[in-house]
């Protein structure tokens, strides 16, 4: 059905490797390009594989059970509605969902730029998953929690040592909330000052992360956008152009999604400051300037850091991940949450500031996930923090080397300028010469075993590729993602229909992009499926009812296969 | 616009514009005119257009056979590339006066009867193809069919228009998903380059309307994987723009859709691609000449409510020339209003935006940083550079 080519270059290039290696070409040797096909389940949800009187293993209940505790007072009344499936099932069912997915540990997934997908390291998950961490109650009090606090005070030392601020808020529990946390510091402090309904513009770019316009509209500002010059950095006359008295702040990213370091930065910030306005480093792309460039000294007020980026927390698929929001002393008074201070008597919360802004989150932060991004500082040392963003960059200029040499692919704004640790490249030429687009393109990356992200929309940079291969891959990785991507592009030009249609080897095939972006048809949840396409009215399962009396049930008779 | 009943299958229209296309190869900047398409010939230019109709009927016979029929008119245009791809097609229209195995004797209006023809008989889907000029025939000939449906095949030499697929097989392609699930139609802009313009050097577009393209989501939107043009809020930029209306100024509205948004908060009609005028609320004048807007706003504040043209940028001095220097020189800085969705200023680069209007002594109201509202709550800075002086 489908077919692989092996395009010309591709095994010139393979051969030039082994070549350079003085290794011969043995014959257990393995391309580049993998010869991947995913498992294809055809899993039904799990409601579909609901079955009527099944269960998972329950526990009786207690004889004597304690009353008026605080979890009978939130217990439910009425069973939730949820699937009547047995233990293996479940199991069984989820198996083969993580099959059919390219996760984090499966692929190399450098295709999703600006996400910074390194490694997260299986040491941190025992102790992200100890007692001290997992069971960590908010109302327990400080002295039973010494060990965790002492963690999360050194975390807000060494945030603050990284980016040059002085106070640090750990917590916000994504990096989108930091950004929205960052935009509640700057209205508090405005309001402090008496200026809140003055300053009603915060101005960001369009190579930013849109949440920074994203936070700041949901806050109630007005939202002011940056368009680059020819150079690729955000145009510093506009920004002149639209600074006033009404400025409340500047967000912005440094290098921007397309890889760009803007070396004049203080600029800009300069530039707001003048008028009264704060400034925000958003470093959702920090992986390049641990140890190298810091916040502080560009002159900002604020910044972040998504911990689940630089910091190697993994992204948990839509959450919790872990933001980290840091300011000077000037705003650290405005700071959402509290604090961990250290005194005599030891480690403890700081007492809530009456010039905060409100809570992000109720309590402290995500503490698995902070505990993780410790852990992963403390393994690296200062010197290591360093080394991981010079070889995210020496990574990322291999990557630049290598995809320069295919045709159809290039690299907007400031030619020749080296990037930091990501770059935004454009398939225009390719797309206008086959008609195969930077979607489709990636669509087939799925049949190479490989992620694949364009660019947050609009798309600015002409069919983009976003690309950031992080200090987490291996060369022969990398080499690997490279032959995918530029024997996708020679297919474009050779069979521009197997690209059409890809994936072709995938778990599922194209999917109607509408039934997942537009309301009218979109079903979120099964019930919502039920309800929009069946017509259902919501039904209650029948309720399995511990008796006080139950004996423990005795185990099934084992099951056979044959 | 829904298939008709189940007996019945979906009849596709196509129309060919046997000679689109045969400049190009040539290095001619177009196919218009007889002596163009000699020279075109006598350079070696070999018509392209019946090849193409061809690759694209060819795929759609081999992925929705016996699921549509067509209609189509004699000879080349459209005609023979059915038999070719063993179609049976049904003629509804022959070219007046020529013999049909003339490929030059085919013109403009024989494609708009071709299309009235598709009309006539029930056509639920008109394909056409060629280029600028052939988008602009049959978006004239439906243009009063609000329920019309269309789509091109790109054969032309330059199709600045956004009603075409990228490729015959794509468009075979998003005819199938159509034939699969009619769904959702947008209306995308049906622009031609400038001719007055060009002889001058500058490359523009002037928007002529507007076609229904089916919206499958491939080819025409295969830029925009994951997002959406659809869901994008004209109403949004509009209600923004709204705000910064003074109703007693006579405030007037340029062409376009992003500017015809506005019309739904103001009683009255407005037209599509004139140049109106609102007052208190209410469209006072559509289609309006540069005269009937010096005497309707005499004695008035004036404000000025324009969108860029896709692609090129110009804000005016193209496709709105009734805004002259006498009325664009009683337009203070604070009175312009700039709309443009950030999907248009994307595929802009984010600028810069171009006027072009000679003569203009007030130029620098218009030029420099503007304020580009792009939603509710939202704006850009964006350049506006002055084109007469950049092309001079």
């Amino acid at each position: 059905m489908t077919q692989t080519f092996r395009a010309d270059s591709m095994s010139q290039a393979n051969t030039q490797n082994h070549k350079a290696d003085s290794v011969k070409e043995g014959p257990f040797e393995k391309p580049l390009l993998r010869n991947y096909h995913a498992p294809r389940w055809d899993e039904p949800l799990i409601f579909q594989l609901s079955a009527e009187g099944h269960t998972g293993v329950i526990p009786p209940a207690a004889s004597d059970q304690a009353e008026d505790t605080p979890e009978t007072a939130v217990k439910r009344s009425d069973a939730p509605n949820l699937p009547e499936i047995g233990q293996a099932q479940v199991l069984r069912h989820f198996l083969r969902l993580s099959q059919e997915t390219l996760g984090a540990d499966l692929n190399v997934d450098i295709g999703q730029g600006t996400c910074t997908m390194k490694y997260s390291p299986k040491i941190n998950e025992k102790f992200a998953g100890s007692p001290q961490s997992v069971n960590m109650h908010p109302l327990q009090d400080e002295s039973t929690a010494q060990g965790t606090l002492q963690i999360l005070h050194e975390l807000q030392n060494y945030l603050c040592e990284i980016s040059g601020m002085d106070s640090v808020s750990l917590q916000p529990g994504s990096g989108s909330a930091a950004i929205y946390g960052n935009v509640k510091t700057v209205q508090a402090y405005h309001e402090h000052n008496g200026q809140g309904d003055q300053r009603d513009e915060i101005i960001t770019t369009i190579f930013s992360h849109p949440s920074n316009a994203a936070t700041a509209k949901t806050v109630g500002y007005k939202v002011i956008t940056l368009y680059p010059d020819e150079n690729g950095y955000p145009d510093l006359a506009a920004l002149q152009s639209v600074l006033s008295e009404r400025t409340a702040a500047l967000f912005i990213t440094n290098p921007e999604d397309t890889g760009i370091f803007n070396p004049n930065i203080t600029e800009y910030v300069d530039a707001v400051h003048s008028v009264g306005g704060l400034c925000f480093y958003d470093q959702a792309n920090a992986n390049g300037l641990l140890g190298i460039t810091r916040a502080r000294e560009a002159g900002f007020d604020l910044c972040h850091f998504n911990l689940h980026k630089t910091f190697s927390t993994p992204h948990a698929c839509g959450g919790p991940a872990a933001g980290a929001m840091c300011a000077t002393a000037d705003l650290a008074p405005f700071l959402p949450g509290r604090q961990v201070l250290k005194s005599e008597t030891g480690y403890h919360f700081a007492p809530e500031s009456d010039t905060a802004t409100a809570d992000v989150r109720p309590f402290h932060g995500v503490i698995p996930n902070l505990i993780r991004a410790y852990s992963w500082i403390r393994a690296l040392g200062s010197e290591g923090l360093r080394e991981v963003s010079e070889i995210a960059v020496l990574n990322n200029n291999y990557l630049v080397a290598e995809l320069s040499k295919i045709e159809g692919m290039s690299i907007p704004y400031a030619e020749g300028e080296y990037r930091i640790e990501q770059v935004r490249y454009s398939w225009q030429e390719l797309t206008k010469e086959t008609g195969i687009t930077s979607g489709e393109l990636g669509a087939r990356m799925a049949d190479y075993g490989m992620h694949y992200w364009t660019s947050h929309h609009p798309y600015v940079v002409p069919e983009p590729v976003t690309l950031e291969p992080t200090e987490s891959y291996s060369k022969r990785e990398l080499d690997e993602y490279i032959a995918a991507l530029k024997n996708t592009a020679a297919e474009a030009r050779m069979d521009p229909g197997v690209v059409k249609n890809a994936p072709h080897r995938s778990s599922i095939h194209t999917v109607d992009v509408t039934s997942m972006t537009d309301p009218d048809t979109w079903a979120t949840s099964w019930r919502a499926y039920r309800k929009k396409y069946l017509g259902e009215q919501r039904t209650e399962p029948k309720r399995w009812v511990a008796s006080d009396s139950l004996p423990v049930p005795k185990r099934a008779p084992k099951a056979y296969h044959r | 616009m829904s298939h008709p009943g189940s007996e019945d299958k979906p009849a596709i229209g196509l129309v060919v514009n046997p000679i689109a296309g045969l400049g190009g190869p040539a290095g001619l900047k177009g196919s218009d005119g007889p002596s163009i398409q000699h020279a075109a010939l006598e350079r070696g230019a070999t018509p392209q257009a019946n090849d193409r109709a061809l690759r694209m009927l060819s795929r759609l016979a081999g992925i929705a056979s016996e699921r549509f029929r067509v209609l189509t008119a004699q000879g080349h245009m459209g005609e023979y590339a059915a038999l070719q791809a063993g179609l049976d097609p049904q003629i509804v229209h022959r070219p007046s006066s020529v013999s049909a195995s003339d490929l030059f004797g085919t013109t403009h209006q024989d494609t708009r009867h071709a299309v009235q023809k598709f009309r006539d008989h029930g056509a639920n889907l008109v394909l056409f193809v060629g280029g600028d000029g052939t988008a602009r025939d049959v978006q004239g000939a439906l243009a009063d069919d609000p329920l019309h449906l269309a789509l091109g095949i790109p054969a032309g030499v330059k199709m600045q228009s956004a009603v075409f697929a990228r490729s015959p097989e794509e468009a075979a392609a998003i005819v199938s998903d159509w034939l699969d699930s009619p769904g959702k139609v947008s209306a995308m802009e049906v622009a031609d380059i400038d001719e007055d313009a060009r002889r001058r050097g500058i490359l523009a577009s002037k928007l002529h309307g507007y076609l229904n393209v089916p919206d499958t989501r491939r080819g025409l939107q295969g830029g925009k994987v994951g997002s959406s043009v659809a869901l994008e809020s004209l109403a949004g930029l509009a209600s923004e723009a709204y705000s910064k209306i003074d109703p007693e100024a006579m405030c007037i509205l340029g062409p376009g859709q992003t500017v015809q948004a506005l019309s739904h908060l103001l009683d009255g009609e407005s037209s599509l691609l004139g140049v109106d005028l609102a007052h208190r609320g209410r469209i006072i004048g559509t289609d309006l000449s540069a005269e009937e807007l010096h005497q309707r706003t005499a004695g008035h504040r004036v404000q000025l409510v324009v969108s860029p043209i896709g692609g090129q940028g110009f804000l005016f001095g193209r496709g709105n020339q009734q805004l002259d220097v006498a009325i664009l020189s009683r337009i203070e800085r604070d009175d312009l209003i700039i709309l443009c969705s950030s999907t248009k200023l994307a595929k802009l680069g984010g600028g810069p935006l171009y006027i072009d209007v000679p003569n203009l002594n007030n130029s620098q109201v218009f030029t420099g940083y503007q304020r580009v509202i792009c939603g509710p709550q939202q704006t850009a800075s964006i350049r506006v550079a002055d084109a007469s002086t950049l092309s001079a």
